[in-house]
Protein backbone atom coordinates (compact mmCIF):
# COMPACT_ATOMS: atom_id res chain seq x y z
CA UNK A 1 0.00 0.00 0.00
CA UNK A 2 2.89 2.35 0.82
CA UNK A 3 4.33 1.73 -2.60
CA UNK A 4 1.01 2.53 -4.20
CA UNK A 5 0.73 5.79 -2.26
CA UNK A 6 4.22 6.84 -3.32
CA UNK A 7 3.49 6.03 -6.93
CA UNK A 8 0.26 7.96 -6.78
CA UNK A 9 1.98 11.03 -5.32
CA UNK A 10 4.59 10.93 -8.05
CA UNK A 11 1.86 10.65 -10.66
CA UNK A 12 -0.03 13.60 -9.17
CA UNK A 13 3.17 15.63 -9.09
CA UNK A 14 3.86 14.90 -12.75
CA UNK A 15 0.34 15.77 -13.80
CA UNK A 16 0.42 18.91 -11.65
CA UNK A 17 3.68 20.05 -13.16
CA UNK A 18 2.34 19.42 -16.64
CA UNK A 19 -0.67 21.58 -15.90
CA UNK A 20 1.50 24.39 -14.55
CA UNK A 21 3.55 24.26 -17.72
CA UNK A 22 0.51 24.96 -19.89
CA UNK A 23 -1.24 27.37 -17.53
CA UNK A 24 -0.17 30.46 -19.53
CA UNK A 25 -0.64 30.58 -23.27
CA UNK A 26 1.04 32.99 -25.63
CA UNK A 27 0.41 34.50 -29.01
CA UNK A 28 2.73 36.86 -30.82
CA UNK A 29 2.78 39.42 -33.59
CA UNK A 30 5.65 40.98 -35.48
CA UNK A 31 6.30 44.72 -35.65
CA UNK A 32 8.15 46.02 -38.70
CA UNK A 33 9.62 49.49 -38.96
CA UNK A 34 11.29 50.42 -42.21
CA UNK A 35 13.49 53.50 -42.22
CA UNK A 36 14.27 54.60 -45.73
CA UNK A 37 17.33 56.44 -46.94
CA UNK A 38 16.90 60.17 -46.48
CA UNK A 39 19.30 62.44 -48.37
CA UNK A 40 17.60 65.78 -48.88
CA UNK A 41 18.95 69.20 -49.75
CA UNK A 42 17.09 72.40 -50.61
CA UNK A 43 18.03 76.04 -50.98
CA UNK A 44 16.24 79.35 -50.81
CA UNK A 45 16.91 82.73 -52.37
CA UNK A 46 17.71 84.15 -55.77
CA UNK A 47 20.76 86.37 -55.50
CA UNK A 48 21.39 89.28 -57.83
CA UNK A 49 24.95 90.51 -57.95
CA UNK A 50 25.18 93.94 -59.53
CA UNK A 51 28.75 94.83 -60.29
CA UNK A 52 29.53 98.51 -60.49
CA UNK A 53 31.40 101.13 -58.59
CA UNK A 54 28.54 101.75 -56.17
CA UNK A 55 28.05 98.13 -55.12
CA UNK A 56 31.58 96.84 -55.25
CA UNK A 57 33.12 96.07 -51.91
CA UNK A 58 35.95 98.38 -50.94
CA UNK A 59 36.15 99.87 -54.39
CA UNK A 60 38.25 102.98 -54.71
CA UNK A 61 39.24 105.18 -57.57
CA UNK A 62 42.10 103.58 -59.37
CA UNK A 63 41.07 100.00 -58.61
CA UNK A 64 40.77 97.70 -61.59
CA UNK A 65 38.63 94.90 -60.10
CA UNK A 66 35.07 95.04 -58.86
CA UNK A 67 34.14 92.59 -56.13
CA UNK A 68 30.53 92.10 -55.05
CA UNK A 69 29.43 89.77 -52.29
CA UNK A 70 25.97 88.51 -51.29
CA UNK A 71 25.78 86.69 -47.97
CA UNK A 72 22.20 87.57 -47.09
CA UNK A 73 19.97 86.22 -49.83
CA UNK A 74 20.49 82.50 -49.85
CA UNK A 75 20.46 79.61 -47.42
CA UNK A 76 20.32 75.86 -47.71
CA UNK A 77 19.19 72.96 -45.56
CA UNK A 78 20.43 69.41 -45.66
CA UNK A 79 19.36 66.15 -44.00
CA UNK A 80 21.20 62.85 -44.26
CA UNK A 81 20.29 59.81 -42.15
CA UNK A 82 22.94 57.54 -43.58
CA UNK A 83 26.10 56.71 -41.63
CA UNK A 84 27.86 56.93 -44.95
CA UNK A 85 29.48 60.34 -45.22
CA UNK A 86 28.10 62.59 -47.92
CA UNK A 87 29.22 65.83 -49.54
CA UNK A 88 27.59 68.75 -51.30
CA UNK A 89 28.71 69.69 -54.76
CA UNK A 90 27.92 72.83 -56.77
CA UNK A 91 27.83 73.45 -60.48
CA UNK A 92 26.43 75.92 -63.00
CA UNK A 93 24.00 75.07 -65.77
CA UNK A 94 26.57 76.53 -68.16
CA UNK A 95 29.97 78.09 -67.74
CA UNK A 96 30.34 81.87 -67.59
CA UNK A 97 32.07 82.70 -70.84
CA UNK A 98 32.46 86.41 -70.37
CA UNK A 99 36.13 87.03 -69.90
CA UNK A 100 37.41 88.59 -66.73
CA UNK A 101 34.22 87.71 -64.80
CA UNK A 102 34.48 85.18 -62.02
CA UNK A 103 31.91 83.64 -59.68
CA UNK A 104 32.63 82.12 -56.30
CA UNK A 105 30.45 80.24 -53.81
CA UNK A 106 30.91 79.51 -50.11
CA UNK A 107 28.62 77.23 -48.11
CA UNK A 108 28.64 77.43 -44.34
CA UNK A 109 28.16 74.08 -42.56
CA UNK A 110 27.35 73.52 -38.91
CA UNK A 111 27.94 69.77 -39.05
CA UNK A 112 30.23 69.19 -42.01
CA UNK A 113 33.35 70.80 -43.35
CA UNK A 114 32.46 73.91 -45.33
CA UNK A 115 33.26 77.59 -45.39
CA UNK A 116 35.77 77.40 -48.19
CA UNK A 117 35.38 79.83 -51.06
CA UNK A 118 35.27 77.90 -54.32
CA UNK A 119 35.37 79.36 -57.81
CA UNK A 120 32.60 77.94 -59.99
CA UNK A 121 32.97 80.21 -63.03
CA UNK A 122 33.53 77.27 -65.34
CA UNK A 123 32.19 74.46 -63.17
CA UNK A 124 29.44 72.47 -64.87
CA UNK A 125 27.74 69.17 -64.22
CA UNK A 126 30.51 67.13 -65.80
CA UNK A 127 32.90 68.07 -63.00
CA UNK A 128 31.05 69.61 -60.05
CA UNK A 129 32.98 71.27 -57.23
CA UNK A 130 32.87 69.94 -53.67
CA UNK A 131 31.75 72.72 -51.35
CA UNK A 132 30.86 70.82 -48.13
CA UNK A 133 32.15 67.44 -47.00
CA UNK A 134 31.74 65.14 -43.99
CA UNK A 135 27.97 65.03 -43.66
CA UNK A 136 26.89 61.82 -41.91
CA UNK A 137 23.57 61.51 -40.06
CA UNK A 138 23.23 65.27 -39.84
CA UNK A 139 20.43 67.78 -40.20
CA UNK A 140 21.45 71.40 -40.74
CA UNK A 141 18.97 74.12 -41.57
CA UNK A 142 19.38 77.75 -42.68
CA UNK A 143 23.03 77.45 -43.56
CA UNK A 144 24.31 80.57 -45.32
CA UNK A 145 25.32 80.51 -48.97
CA UNK A 146 27.67 83.31 -49.93
CA UNK A 147 28.12 84.31 -53.54
CA UNK A 148 30.95 86.53 -54.73
CA UNK A 149 31.46 87.89 -58.23
CA UNK A 150 34.40 89.79 -59.59
CA UNK A 151 34.84 91.64 -62.87
CA UNK A 152 37.47 93.77 -64.45
CA UNK A 153 36.41 97.40 -64.83
CA UNK A 154 37.66 97.36 -68.40
CA UNK A 155 35.10 94.87 -69.54
CA UNK A 156 31.50 96.13 -69.23
CA UNK A 157 29.05 93.37 -69.89
CA UNK A 158 25.32 92.72 -69.88
CA UNK A 159 23.37 90.60 -67.44
CA UNK A 160 24.50 87.03 -66.91
CA UNK A 161 21.86 84.59 -65.67
CA UNK A 162 23.09 81.29 -64.32
CA UNK A 163 21.56 78.52 -62.26
CA UNK A 164 23.60 77.05 -59.45
CA UNK A 165 22.74 73.45 -58.54
CA UNK A 166 23.66 71.95 -55.20
CA UNK A 167 23.74 68.14 -54.99
CA UNK A 168 24.09 65.84 -52.00
CA UNK A 169 26.04 62.70 -52.90
CA UNK A 170 28.12 60.02 -51.24
CA UNK A 171 31.69 61.00 -50.54
CA UNK A 172 33.96 58.94 -52.68
CA UNK B 1 0.91 -6.10 -6.63
CA UNK B 2 -1.06 -6.48 -9.82
CA UNK B 3 -4.06 -5.02 -8.08
CA UNK B 4 -2.07 -2.00 -6.91
CA UNK B 5 -0.77 -1.42 -10.39
CA UNK B 6 -4.27 -1.56 -11.82
CA UNK B 7 -5.52 0.96 -9.25
CA UNK B 8 -2.63 3.25 -10.00
CA UNK B 9 -3.33 3.21 -13.73
CA UNK B 10 -6.99 3.87 -13.04
CA UNK B 11 -6.20 6.85 -10.81
CA UNK B 12 -3.77 8.38 -13.28
CA UNK B 13 -6.36 7.96 -16.00
CA UNK B 14 -8.97 9.72 -13.89
CA UNK B 15 -6.58 12.57 -13.07
CA UNK B 16 -5.70 13.01 -16.73
CA UNK B 17 -9.34 12.97 -17.73
CA UNK B 18 -10.11 15.63 -15.14
CA UNK B 19 -7.25 17.81 -16.29
CA UNK B 20 -8.26 17.36 -19.95
CA UNK B 21 -11.81 18.38 -19.15
CA UNK B 22 -10.62 21.89 -18.37
CA UNK B 23 -8.89 23.34 -21.43
CA UNK B 24 -6.14 25.85 -20.68
CA UNK B 25 -6.91 29.54 -21.01
CA UNK B 26 -6.24 30.74 -24.51
CA UNK B 27 -5.17 34.02 -26.13
CA UNK B 28 -5.38 34.85 -29.82
CA UNK B 29 -3.99 38.06 -31.29
CA UNK B 30 -4.83 39.27 -34.78
CA UNK B 31 -3.52 42.27 -36.69
CA UNK B 32 -0.07 43.64 -37.17
CA UNK B 33 1.75 46.93 -37.48
CA UNK B 34 4.30 48.07 -39.98
CA UNK B 35 5.51 51.61 -40.50
CA UNK B 36 7.62 53.08 -43.27
CA UNK B 37 9.55 56.23 -42.51
CA UNK B 38 10.99 58.34 -45.30
CA UNK B 39 11.69 61.93 -46.35
CA UNK B 40 8.00 62.81 -46.14
CA UNK B 41 8.34 62.35 -42.37
CA UNK B 42 10.86 65.16 -41.96
CA UNK B 43 9.57 67.79 -39.55
CA UNK B 44 10.14 70.67 -41.99
CA UNK B 45 11.80 69.32 -45.11
CA UNK B 46 15.50 69.28 -45.86
CA UNK B 47 17.53 70.59 -42.94
CA UNK B 48 15.18 69.23 -40.30
CA UNK B 49 15.11 65.98 -38.34
CA UNK B 50 12.51 63.25 -38.56
CA UNK B 51 9.29 63.25 -36.59
CA UNK B 52 10.19 61.17 -33.54
CA UNK B 53 6.88 59.48 -32.65
CA UNK B 54 4.61 57.22 -34.71
CA UNK B 55 1.36 55.56 -33.69
CA UNK B 56 -0.44 52.61 -35.14
CA UNK B 57 -4.18 52.54 -35.71
CA UNK B 58 -6.17 52.27 -32.50
CA UNK B 59 -7.13 48.74 -33.50
CA UNK B 60 -3.76 47.56 -34.79
CA UNK B 61 -4.12 44.49 -32.65
CA UNK B 62 -7.21 42.63 -31.50
CA UNK B 63 -7.03 40.16 -28.64
CA UNK B 64 -9.41 37.34 -27.82
CA UNK B 65 -9.19 35.58 -24.47
CA UNK B 66 -11.13 32.37 -24.23
CA UNK B 67 -11.40 29.15 -22.21
CA UNK B 68 -11.25 31.18 -19.02
CA UNK B 69 -12.14 29.83 -15.63
CA UNK B 70 -12.04 32.95 -13.51
CA UNK B 71 -9.54 35.76 -13.14
CA UNK B 72 -6.70 36.12 -15.62
CA UNK B 73 -3.95 38.57 -16.55
CA UNK B 74 -2.06 39.38 -19.71
CA UNK B 75 1.67 40.10 -19.81
CA UNK B 76 3.48 41.65 -22.74
CA UNK B 77 7.09 41.68 -23.88
CA UNK B 78 9.05 41.91 -27.11
CA UNK B 79 11.88 39.92 -28.58
CA UNK B 80 14.07 41.85 -30.98
CA UNK B 81 15.07 40.45 -34.33
CA UNK B 82 16.77 43.57 -35.62
CA UNK B 83 16.17 46.58 -33.45
CA UNK B 84 17.87 49.95 -32.84
CA UNK B 85 18.69 50.94 -29.29
CA UNK B 86 17.16 54.40 -29.86
CA UNK B 87 13.76 52.91 -30.61
CA UNK B 88 11.15 52.38 -27.91
CA UNK B 89 7.90 50.50 -28.39
CA UNK B 90 4.85 51.31 -26.31
CA UNK B 91 1.43 49.69 -26.07
CA UNK B 92 -1.97 50.46 -24.65
CA UNK B 93 -5.42 48.96 -24.65
CA UNK B 94 -7.96 51.04 -26.57
CA UNK B 95 -11.14 49.04 -26.04
CA UNK B 96 -12.73 46.74 -23.50
CA UNK B 97 -13.82 44.28 -26.13
CA UNK B 98 -16.92 42.26 -25.39
CA UNK B 99 -17.83 39.23 -23.38
CA UNK B 100 -19.31 38.05 -20.17
CA UNK B 101 -16.43 39.02 -17.93
CA UNK B 102 -14.73 42.25 -17.03
CA UNK B 103 -11.44 43.89 -17.99
CA UNK B 104 -9.22 46.52 -16.41
CA UNK B 105 -5.84 48.21 -16.73
CA UNK B 106 -3.54 48.87 -19.66
CA UNK B 107 -5.32 51.96 -20.95
CA UNK B 108 -2.23 54.18 -20.76
CA UNK B 109 0.88 53.66 -22.88
CA UNK B 110 3.56 51.52 -21.29
CA UNK B 111 6.89 50.60 -22.79
CA UNK B 112 7.24 47.07 -24.11
CA UNK B 113 10.60 45.73 -23.01
CA UNK B 114 12.40 42.42 -23.31
CA UNK B 115 10.91 41.32 -19.99
CA UNK B 116 7.30 40.25 -19.40
CA UNK B 117 5.31 43.06 -17.81
CA UNK B 118 1.71 43.24 -16.65
CA UNK B 119 -0.52 44.68 -19.36
CA UNK B 120 -4.15 44.22 -18.34
CA UNK B 121 -6.30 41.77 -16.44
CA UNK B 122 -9.88 40.60 -16.15
CA UNK B 123 -12.16 37.67 -15.71
CA UNK B 124 -14.28 35.61 -18.04
CA UNK B 125 -13.96 35.38 -21.80
CA UNK B 126 -13.30 38.61 -23.71
CA UNK B 127 -13.08 39.14 -27.42
CA UNK B 128 -11.93 41.96 -29.71
CA UNK B 129 -9.90 43.80 -27.09
CA UNK B 130 -8.11 46.36 -29.25
CA UNK B 131 -4.55 47.50 -28.65
CA UNK B 132 -2.56 50.40 -30.09
CA UNK B 133 1.21 50.65 -30.50
CA UNK B 134 3.48 53.65 -30.43
CA UNK B 135 7.06 53.99 -31.54
CA UNK B 136 9.34 56.70 -30.17
CA UNK B 137 12.98 57.56 -30.68
CA UNK B 138 13.06 57.93 -34.45
CA UNK B 139 15.64 60.43 -35.67
CA UNK B 140 18.28 60.70 -38.36
CA UNK B 141 20.56 58.86 -35.93
CA UNK B 142 18.60 55.71 -36.75
CA UNK B 143 20.25 54.41 -39.90
CA UNK B 144 18.21 53.25 -42.87
CA UNK B 145 17.19 49.62 -42.30
CA UNK B 146 14.25 47.37 -41.55
CA UNK B 147 13.79 46.95 -37.82
CA UNK B 148 11.67 44.07 -36.55
CA UNK B 149 10.59 42.77 -33.18
CA UNK B 150 8.00 40.25 -32.09
CA UNK B 151 5.52 41.23 -29.39
CA UNK B 152 4.48 38.34 -27.14
CA UNK B 153 1.16 38.39 -25.31
CA UNK B 154 0.85 35.82 -22.53
CA UNK B 155 -2.36 35.14 -20.65
CA UNK B 156 -2.43 33.19 -17.43
CA UNK B 157 -4.89 32.31 -14.72
CA UNK B 158 -4.74 34.28 -11.52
Amino acid sequence: MKALTKMLLVALLVVGLTNVAVAGTTDDKAITITVGTIAEISSTGTPTLTIDATTATGFAAGDSLFTVTDADSCTYGVTNNSPTSKKITAHLDAAITETLVKLYITLASASGVGGTETEITSVVIAAPASVVTGLAQEADSAQVITYKATAEVTSPIGAINKTVTLTLIDEA
Amino acid sequence: MKRNFFILILLIGLILLCSKAEAPISITVTGSWSETINASDLQAGAGSDLISTYESAADAGSIDITETSGNWAVDVKKVDTNWHSNLHLHIKRTSDGSGSGSISGGVSYQEVTDIDQSFFSGDGDRSSVNVQLKLTGISIQVAPDTYTATVYYTVYDQ
